[in-house]
């Protein structure tokens, strides 16, 4: 009879071994494991995405000649427009470096751009990741900003041979200095998940208690700040909604409601600072 | 066992069962009385046990001036700060310990003294912390042992700061490099700020930091508390209006650990920002006098005053100090250097001084109050007057002079000889009756209230001398005995300008129900054409020919009074400059006192050189901003 | 038993981790609509079930790391989370008819209620609640839910069907243990 009993106790002894030989194992065993589970899956996560947008591809092949003309005839368009704007941007640049140097200002950290498509989105209850198709040896360095059309992504936290793992803007662990185009007083900006299903969102802490959203129709923009170092100045974050008091009295905190883009993002670009590192 | 020892035996098993349900059911009714009806106090002994409270001030309200500009606000001190009864913290603290002592056994060093090795612990684990920040920032901070073992023991739920006063970029890099989950967090705190620096900093006032007053209502009243320190109003409006400024004190209440170290907050109130005020003071015209004085004084003070308002509209004391150098506190070289400079005192209220020519107003009031002389009267003037063996001398040989002339060319001899007809009494009487010996009651703490104003009875308990026609003499053109403060005097002017008595001048912004209940003012008693009088000799003054004629505005009707004082000492005589003026003549709106103490010991110093000018500063700026009392142009040119 | 019974737990992880492989593509489509589908209580609940403890602790380790190499929780998080559920499941299925189809859905749906919980107290622990929404978590878990409800018993005769193509009688050495 106690021999039985002990044998029922045998799997719950099997998990209390496994726990403590897991607790006991070190930490570079550890990381050994994940990045060798992670590599070893991710060519087919890799794979999946081009066949994904094979998928595209011929999607776009049983597309009519009509349907064709009329979608080159207004990608001309806009390639004009682009090369118009491309021209007034070189000259806005050349002024904006021209009253830089007379004002003596410190020179900006110059990036380059590295675009990647996104293999993955990982967007689950508890965190938002993006796995995008550039890793180390296209050289992405870790906490390097991500950005795309409409503004920041947000920032890679793992780099691999040839993926990376992006933190969106949404997680609560990204944080960075922002403030409200037009305003110069640098606020904390972090992500807080998504507020309904489709609606990503942050929190702003120390906004002035002179901001007000007196246009609900046209709230305050939410900019990068470019003071931290690691994020450009100047790039989209989100509009400010619903201010409340915040906790040291002398500030506000408010909802950042981020672009509803990011759920559905198919490539970004990572910034690499030409001579930067980042943490 | 026969039935009767069976009935025994049970009886006494009954008393047996008996005594036990007494003794069961004291014991149940002890639980019950323990458990349920001591219940609330065993819980609150509970809380007093593993609860502490957290108070953090709220921060204070805003200063404003009378259209809403801010003259004190609060500017954010961002700090890096570790909690350090945070769990990872102590973690650190006791991981640390242990690899040292084992560091120290393996190297076969005696450990002599635990605690400082806990010490030096604590000390290389902030260290660690603070190098991140160091590396990050370019700053190359230290970390103090002791402060930490001592914040510890006092302060264990607050915040040490590793590194103060973070500027806007450094806390813009710290919030993006340091990972959220970092033991080094940022931390805001409030401390005042002056954007105009020096301008009204002698009204405005400083804070001080002290233990924070805990109201007894706030919750948690029980548990033992830790609380940042609160800042309160030291001086000027900051502690007059130190309880409407006062911010709302925040609570937090935290569940600890047995040692003392936060586990989880269950409490939250936020700290709330106390009420703003708003100021009479017009920053335009502030910064007007204050270019003012910059060209032509370094001590003294000027005053503006809303006549119908009774509000003051700029108030400037010299030598003054930067506002921003008192925040966060004021340190000791700080301290030192204001008061070598005597840069605390404010004047405007505080100083004392003779008041000088402007007091021959009050001289020519009693004198027509009293019907020893009326508007037409002529005094002779000699260049001086003989008072028994002493000759009292005038500035000039004015010759056949009237009320309006001798205002005008400030008379001493015309004054003199009105003084002397009049007598001490009135005078006296009438200095009293305009206020001159009672403090103005204006809203700003530490008024004076030791001016004088000298009669036969208080010379003779201050000095135990009969009163002389000398005295007379010197009353008579405002020197002597008597002293007053600048304000007192910026409230004659007004006062004389609408032919009423007032006091009780405000540095707060009236509303218009504190307007309507405000006491009815003293009517100063003059006839119509015997007022018009006084201000034609104040309006002369302010003309090209007049003492004031630095004060002139164009499109303006401005009367004045120039003076000139001494303050006589061991080594000489110190002079002081003098004016004080309103406008418009015909329709008062603001009346302004300027003093502008002399620097050095005989040198020659007059109103109307040195005072009138900075005042004319002030008066250009509330025209500027008032044109409707502006004369139109043909009316000013008829006037010329 | 033969080397490919010894090592059915191979087969199971292999279908394992192609059946996580397939909703994580399922997931990248559905992200626009905020819907997150996480079926590993399903996997655990075969595991469980039906292979010996041992070889359903090997089968859902693999499992676990693949899902820890792709969270930022602690590497282990889904290791301790699987294998506990897991010998819990073990503990308590002589209590019950296990090869029943009706016992498996349940055990599916508790242990994905179980995984749900414990993700969102980890998560809450290592990456703070301000990042968290209870409404979407509950609307996640009520989809999961639904998709297990739906595909369970499929996917139960799925592993069956391909273990049988080895030569693993699942459903008979059930009948004989008992």
């Amino acid at each position: 009879m106690p021999k039985k009993r002990l044998l029922s106790l045998k799997p719950f002894l099997i998990l209390l071994s496994v726990a403590v030989f897991w607790i006991l194992v070190p930490i570079v065993f550890k990381s050994s494991i994940r990045s060798v589970f992670y590599e070893f899956q991710a060519p087919l996560s890799t794979g999946a995405s081009y066949v994904r947008e094979l998928q595209n591809y011929w999607a776009a092949r049983t597309k009519s000649k009509n349907e064709l003309y009329d979608a080159g005839k207004d990608l001309a368009r806009l390639n004009a427009t682009y090369e118009l704007m491309i021209l007034e941007n070189q000259t806005l640049k050349q002024e904006v470096e021209r009253l830089e140097e007379l004002l003596q200002l410190p020179t900006r950290p110059d990036y380059r751009y590295e675009i990647a498509r996104v293999v993955s989105r990982d967007f689950n209850s508890w965190w938002q990741h993006l796995e995008i198709r550039k890793g180390g040896k296209h050289g992405i360095p870790t906490g390097a900003p991500v950005v795309f059309s409409g503004g920041v992504v947000g920032r890679v936290i793992e780099v691999h041979e040839y993926t990376s793992t992006v933190e969106l803007l949404s997680n609560s662990h990204l944080r960075m200095a922002v403030i409200i185009a037009g305003d110069n007083r640098p606020m904390s900006y972090r992500g807080s998940g998504f507020q309904t299903l489709q609606n990503p969102v942050g929190i702003a802490e120390y906004i002035p208690n002179d901001i007000n959203i007196d246009d609900p129709s046209n709230p305050p923009r939410i900019i990068t700040s470019g003071m931290g170092g690691v994020f450009p100045a100047g790039l989209p974050i989100g509009y400010l909604r619903r201010l409340r008091p915040g906790a040291s009295g002398m500030f506000q905190d408010g909802d950042v409601y981020l672009d509803k883009r990011l759920a559905r993002l198919t490539e970004v670009a990572v910034l690499i600072a030409v001579e930067g590192n980042y943490q | 066992m026969n039935p009767e020892e069976k009935n025994k035996y049970q009886g006494r098993l009954w008393i047996f069962y008996g005594m036990l349900a007494i003794l069961l059911s004291i014991l149940y009714s002890g639980l019950f009385y323990r458990q349920l009806i001591e219940r609330e106090s065993h819980v609150d002994q509970e809380k007093i046990q593993n609860h502490r409270r957290i108070l953090t001030p709220g921060p204070r309200g805003n200063i404003l001036d009378r259209e809403g500009r801010v003259l004190v606000a609060n500017r954010s001190k961002f700090s890096a700060v570790v909690f350090l009864s945070e769990d990872q913290v102590q973690k650190a603290f006791t991981n640390h310990y242990r690899s040292l002592v084992r560091d120290y056994r393996e190297e076969g060093k005696p450990i002599e003294n635990y605690t400082k090795l806990l010490i030096l612990s604590r000390a290389m684990v902030l260290e660690s912390y603070l190098k991140t920040v160091n590396d990050l920032l370019g700053r190359e901070e230290e970390v103090d042992a002791n402060a930490i073992s001592r914040h510890l023991n006092l302060n264990p739920l607050l915040p040490y700061p590793l590194v103060d006063n973070l500027t806007q970029s450094e806390f813009a890099i710290l919030l993006e490099s340091l990972p959220v989950e970092s033991p080094v967090q940022l931390y805001v705190s409030t401390m005042r700020h002056y954007p105009y620096e020096n301008a009204v900093s002698h009204a405005l006032g400083y804070v001080g930091h002290s233990a924070l007053e805990i109201e007894s209502n706030m919750p948690g009243s029980n548990l033992k508390t830790f609380a940042t320190k609160g800042s309160y109003g030291r001086n000027g409006i900051e502690k007059r209006f130190d309880s409407n400024l006062q911010g709302k004190t925040g609570t937090e209440i935290w569940v600890v650990d047995p040692s003392g170290y936060q586990v989880e907050p269950i409490q939250r109130i936020y700290p709330k920002k106390g009420q703003d005020i708003e100021l009479s003071i017009d920053i335009d015209l502030q910064l007007a006098g204050e270019q003012g004085y910059d060209l032509y004084g370094d001590k003294g003070a000027l005053i503006a005053i809303d006549i119908n308002r009774l509000e003051i509209l700029a108030m400037l004391s010299r030598p003054d100090y930067n506002l921003n150098d008192t925040a966060p506190f004021i340190s000791n070289d700080v301290f030192k250097e204001i008061n070598e400079r005597q840069a605390w005192e404010n004047k405007a209220i505080r100083g004392l001084y003779p008041p000088g020519s402007p007091f021959k107003l009050i001289t020519a009031i009693a004198a027509l109050k009293s019907g020893v002389i009326d508007d037409g009267t002529i005094f002779e003037c000699d260049g001086g007057h003989q008072v028994g063996r002493r000759r009292f001398p005038c500035m000039g040989h004015h010759g056949e002079m009237d009320l309006r002339s001798a205002i005008q060319k400030s008379c001493n001899e015309y004054f003199y000889r009105a003084g002397l007809v009049t007598g001490p009494d009135n005078m006296s009487r009438e200095a009293v009756y305009m206020r001159l010996n009672k403090p103005t009651n204006i809203n700003l703490p530490n008024e004076t209230a030791r001016m004088i104003t000298p009669s036969r009875q208080w010379k003779r308990e201050r000095y135990d001398q009969p009163w002389y026609d000398g005295d007379t003499a010197n009353m008579s053109i405002g020197q002597g005995f008597l002293t007053v403060t600048p304000l007192q005097l910026g409230m004659m002017v007004a006062s004389i300008a609408k032919n009423e008595v007032y006091s009780h001048p405000s540095i707060i912004k009236q509303s218009p129900e504190q307007l309507a209940v405000r006491p009815a003012p003293k009517p100063l008693g003059l006839p119509t054409e015997v007022h018009k009088a006084i201000l034609d000799g104040m309006d002369r003054v302010v003309s090209p020919t007049g003492t004031a004629r630095a004060a002139i505005i164009e499109g303006v009707t401005v009367g004045g009074k120039t003076g000139t004082a001494q303050i006589n000492k061991k080594e000489g005589n110190l002079e002081l400059a003098w004016f004080v003026g309103f406008a418009p003549v015909e329709n008062p709106q603001i009346a302004i006192v300027a003093l502008v103490e002399g620097q050095n010991l005989n040198e020659s110093f007059g109103g109307g050189a040195h005072a009138a000018p900075m005042a004319r500063y002030v008066f250009q700026a509330y025209f500027d901003k008032h044109p409707e009392f502006k004369a139109k142009p043909e009316a000013f040119q008829s006037q010329l | 038993m033969n080397l490919v019974s010894r090592n059915r737990w191979l087969i199971v992880t292999a279908i394992h981790y192609l059946t996580l492989f397939v909703f994580s593509q399922v997931n990248t489509y559905l992200s626009p609509l905020g819907i997150y589908i996480l079926i590993t209580g399903m996997l655990l609940s075969f595991s469980s079930l039906a292979l010996s403890h041992t070889q359903g602790a090997l089968s859902l380790i693999p499992i676990a790391f693949y899902l820890d190499s792709r969270s930022p929780l602690p590497f282990g998080t889904s290791l301790i989370i699987l294998i506990g559920l897991h010998y819990l499941t073990v503990g308590f299925r002589h209590q019950f008819r296990r090869e029943s189809g009706g016992i498996s859905l349940a055990v599916s749906l508790i242990a994905n209620l179980a995984i749900h919980i414990l993700y969102t107290l980890f998560a809450i622990v290592y990456l703070g609640s301000e990042g968290l929404n209870s409404l979407k978590i509950g609307l996640n878990l009520l989809c999961t839910s639904l998709v297990i409800t739906f595909l369970n018993p499929y996917y139960i005769s799925l592993i069956i069907g391909i273990l049988g193509l080895f030569g693993i009688k699942i459903a008979q050495e059930q009948r004989q243990a008992r």
